[in-house]
């Protein structure tokens, strides 16, 4: 039994829409010191996953080969680059998560058979010298709903 | 069984502090019939019983406040004092409008899950508006998601299954803003709200394939920590598939998604109020994908006569859904067949969940394989969980376990009416403000009308939305050459080898509720219906729909809210001919802060949603001007009655010192003068006689006028002093009333040249004002009443109007 962590970004030329919508936003209700933000889906995927099999499923599944690129990653060990916060926003057990379940169903179509469960949520990464608890305080206001979904500070 | 083993022996109070203990929003009289009713049968319920006859009785599924005995105690404003005693709220207003007009192609009505209209002897329309409030205050994106679900399954649930063929969302906000100063009770923000909301419907609609066709949106501090969020469906079926039934012996299965613990106690929790510091087992997160895959399966079963009942799962869950289906029969459903999410869900959480996308069918054994093998074929998951019996029991086993057991004609009929006392008094109000200051003239006012977010264009949410999709729709929502004016109406295509089509549209003014509570109805299903006529809409073919949304109804000032806008429903509906043919209440609306312990209610709001036959979609008119050199004509008479209307929403807002309380009189009805105008305009239209038309509503004659001018990208002249108003009103000499007042049952129509000698005579004997002419120039002028011109460039206008909703 493993868990991955894949985050999907979009590549570095091409623009990150929703990154600088947040950015824009992050100013606008008084966060400051963010440089910028980049935005992108994330998912935890558990099960009898060897590295290999979990690259096919970001590569081949989540994300799109000709925009965007996914990381993959060990949960505990991800770290946050040099100047930078890592948020990821994960909706709490018991809530539906059809985004999931969907990861769930399609892997067979693209023959992962290993995949036991797949959580879906948002990862973020903010550039810049913002504070952890503005930061937390800023996600539990504009980027999340805390009735459903939990946060992730790295 | 798992025994409440001390429940026979509670005291009223116990058995209070039990039914909030469990969250069961049962009152001490209907603890008190449960209790009765176990101590004859010599047992105490189990947990799943009480649960079970919590989920049935609950406002949510039995609409104990519209069905209670109310006395009613009302205070004009003269002090004159009034007493009117209804056995049924319901049966006496609403249901009785409708019986009493005897519509023949009313042919499912207040029964099923929608009501059911004949179209046109071969096919029906099934049309059914749901309110998905309390979710929706607390998770927008996934409370209006599943708010738009559930009202699909209803149309699909409705007879033998319609194929939902058009949406429609109308919601009510606070003002929009970031910041603790627009913070709800819920903790979100009024704009995560907004968002969220607005993007739940969008993505499940337009993943189910279903345009969402029309709506409208309020905007106003009652809404902020209560918004109100109704979605609607329309279904299309044949006629032939209206009639369900259930005999003993059919299997009882459910389809769709499986079970989790999403949801539980949604119908309870629906009635009661909202407090901050609730559980996240209360929301339900949408799956589009499986309700679009399921529906496809249950539409080509019904084609091939595979069952012989459906019904959807909705609050309750598979408690609500079985249990109604079996009502006549009984049943017996095992629960260990339940398909689950997740292990670990306790027996009475696999029969209350609300998990979305399932419906339950009842289906004769013989063609129990065919239509297991059909879904599997799709990709559908379906189970056989149990029989329906002809014992008149409802009998829930979790392998050799009994949870309920029970008669129907009790967990039905068992609720004891509720007796409920209502009053109501005619607020006082002050003549409306003199005008005057700087910056209050006309010509401020009409920009500022047009920039209230409640005016002003709401194209950034309508263009999220797809409307064209099944390639039905004929008049969209934004309508004119730079698609960018608001419709009055949307209009449906049914079959491609007719000229006919249905047109639908909505009517809903919660402010008018502080004046009272009788002409907002009234004026709201006013509105309603002439918004369709505008269109083109056979008003003779009209049927509507009701959404009440209120308060605490133990409160009897709310349900004497209640009371009077059911009353004005009675009476308009049946004055205009226009019967109701299902609805839906929302109680409890209302935020209780745990802290302060203050209470913060909504207005009364009642949302109308109409639909009507247009007999030649050829002859449809729309609201943008047409042509410069046409000439514009108002119909119908302006009154002085500007209580709760735009421009005094817009006066309280710029001079906030100059004027508290309710000022002006609220907009009425007078079926009397307004049918045959509806009628007549409903001729001129079928003759070509009509260019272009607009209802006058929010923001008044003034308002109407922009909007038509900015839609079609034309001028426009008018002049004031050819408005047919009051001899009152006439008397006053005051502009900016007949600008803005918002009198019922008018309308600004456009006539070309040629057609104008026809049209005048067509309308001669009737309220019709000569307003001006069409023009080229980019602007608008009004001649006031004292001859001077008010000036407006039309890019001013378009700018305020595009602008206002600052998303």
């Amino acid at each position: 039994m493993s868990v991955w962590q894949v985050v999907v970004t979009v590549k570095s030329r091409v623009t990150d829409h929703h990154g600088e919508a947040l950015k824009k936003e992050c100013v606008h209700s008084g966060l400051k010191g963010v440089k910028s933000v980049r935005v992108g889906p994330a998912y935890e995927l558990s099960g009898n996953l060897p590295e290999t099999e979990v690259r096919r499923l970001a590569e081949r599944l989540l994300a799109d080969p000709v925009t965007q690129e996914a990381s993959i990653a060990v949960p505990g060990a991800v770290k946050a680059p040099a100047g930078a916060r890592l948020v990821r926003i994960w909706l709490k057990n018991g809530v539906a998560d059809p985004v999931g379940d969907t990861v769930l169903f399609a892997a067979k179509d693209v023959g992962v058979r290993g995949l036991d469960s797949a959580r879906s949520g948002r990862a973020y990464e903010f550039h810049g010298p913002a504070g952890a608890d503005a930061l937390r305080r800023f996600c539990e206001e504009h980027l999340m709903n805390p009735l459903i979904q939990r946060v992730e500070i790295l | 069984m798992t025994a409440l083993a001390e429940f026979p022996a509670l005291t009223l109070d116990d058995l209070l502090s039990l039914s909030k203990e469990r969250g069961l929003s049962l009152s001490s009289e209907e603890m008190g019939a449960i209790q009765a009713r176990f101590r004859a049968a010599g047992r105490a319920p189990t947990e799943c019983e009480l649960e079970t006859l919590a989920q049935t009785w609950s406002e949510h599924c039995k609409h104990k406040t519209f069905r209670a005995a109310v006395v009613h105690v009302e205070k004009d404003e003269l002090g004159l004092e009034r007493r009117r005693e209804y056995k049924d709220l319901l049966k006496e207003t609403i249901v009785k409008a409708t019986e009493d007009l005897r519509r023949p192609w009313c042919i499912s009505v207040f029964k099923d899950n929608a009501g059911i209209v004949s179209y046109d002897g071969k096919d029906a329309l099934a049309l059914k508006v749901e309110t998905h409030n309390h979710p929706s205050a607390l998770e927008p994106y996934g409370g209006a998601g599943t708010g738009l679900g559930g009202v699909i399954r209803d149309v699909l649930g409705a007879g033998l299954g319609a194929k939902p063929i058009a949406n429609t969302d109308v919601f009510c906000f606070g003002p929009l803003g970031e910041g603790p100063e627009f913070k709800t009770g819920s903790g979100l923000t009024t704009r995560r709200i907004f968002h969220g909301v607005v993007s739940g419907v969008r993505d499940y609609g337009n993943r189910m394939g279903i345009p969402t066709v029309s709506g409208a949106v309020v905007f106003d501090e009652d809404f902020r920590d209560n918004p109100l969020v109704f979605c609607g469906t329309l279904g299309l079926m044949p006629v032939d598939k209206v009639a369900k039934e259930v005999r003993a012996g059919d299997r009882v299965v459910m389809l769709g998604g499986r079970v989790g613990r999403d949801g539980i106690h949604g119908a309870t929790f629906s009635s009661d109020n909202l407090t901050a510091g609730i559980p996240s087992s209360v929301v339900q997160i949408g799956n589009p994908i499986v309700e679009k895959k399921f529906m496809d399966v249950l539409l080509a079963a019904r084609d091939r006569g595979l069952y012989r009942g459906v019904t959807d799962c909705g609050a309750g869950g598979l408690s609500s859904a079985v249990g109604e289906m079996g009502e006549q029969t009984g049943v017996d459903v095992c629960l260990e067949k339940v398909p689950l999410k997740y292990e670990g869900l306790k027996p009475w959480e696999i029969w209350l969940s609300e998990s979305q996308e399932r419906m339950v069918l009842a289906v004769p054994p013989e063609n129990l394989s065919a239509l297991l093998k059909l879904c599997a074929s799709e990709d559908v998951e379906a189970t056989d969980i149990g029989e329906f019996t002809g014992t008149g029991r409802l009998r829930v086993r979790f392998k050799d376990e009994m949870l309920v057991d029970m008669e129907m004609a009790f967990l039905h009929g068992g609720c004891p009416k509720r007796r409920m006392s209502s009053t109501w008094s005619a607020p006082a109000t002050t003549s409306f403000p003199q005008p005057g200051g700087k910056g209050a003239g006309p010509k401020e006012a009409l920009l500022g009308i047009l920039a209230q977010p409640t005016v002003a264009s709401k194209e950034w949410i309508i263009r999220q939305y797809d409307h064209e999709v099944q390639g039905r729709t004929i008049l969209k929502p934004l309508v004119g050459p730079s698609q960018a004016g608001p419709g009055d109406a949307s209009v449906i295509w049914i079959r491609p080898d007719s000229e006919e089509a249905v047109a639908i549209s909505c009517g809903v003014s919660p402010h008018y509720s502080r004046w009272d509570p009788y002409w907002m109805a009234a004026s709201v299903l006013d509105e309603a219906v002439r918004n369709l006529v505008s269109v083109g809409t056979d008003p003779d073919t009209i049927a509507v729909l009701d959404n009440f949304c209120a308060g605490d109804p133990t409160n009897p000032a709310i349900l004497g809210e209640v009371v009077r806008a059911a009353q004005a429903c009675h009476d308009t509906a049946k004055a205009y001919g226009t019967p109701f043919i299902s609805g839906k209440d929302s109680f409890y609306n209302q935020f209780v802060d745990h802290k302060t312990g203050e209470k913060r209610a909504i207005p009364t709001t009642l949302l109308v949603t109409a639909m009507g036959r247009v007999l030649d979609a050829s002859k449809l008119v729309t609201m943008d001007l047409k042509k410069a050199g046409n000439w514009l004509y108002v119909l119908g008479e302006t009154r002085d009655e500007l209580g709760g209307s735009r421009y005094g929403i817009w006066w309280r807002e710029r001079f906030p010192s100059r004027g508290g309380g309710l000022f002006g009189s609220v907009p009425r009805v007078n079926p009397r003068e307004t049918w045959p105008l509806y009628e007549k305009l409903n001729e001129a239209m079928k003759n070509s006689l009509i260019a272009s038309c607009h209802d006058c509503s929010d923001g008044g004659l003034a308002a109407a006028l922009a909007e038509m001018a900015l839609a079609g990208g034309l001028g426009a002249y008018g002049d004031l002093r050819k408005v047919p108003v009051t001899a009152d009103l006439k008397a006053e000499g005051r502009t900016d009333k007949v600008m803005f007042s918002e009198s019922n049952g008018r309308f600004i129509v456009e006539v070309g040249a040629r057609a104008r000698r026809e049209f005048l005579a067509l309308f001669k004997g009737m309220v019709v004002g000569a307003l001006g002419q069409v023009r080229e120039t980019p602007r608008l002028d009004l001649v006031d009443l004292k001859g001077k011109t008010i000036s407006w460039k039309l890019a001013d206008v378009e700018k305020a109007w595009r602008g206002g909703m600052k998303v």
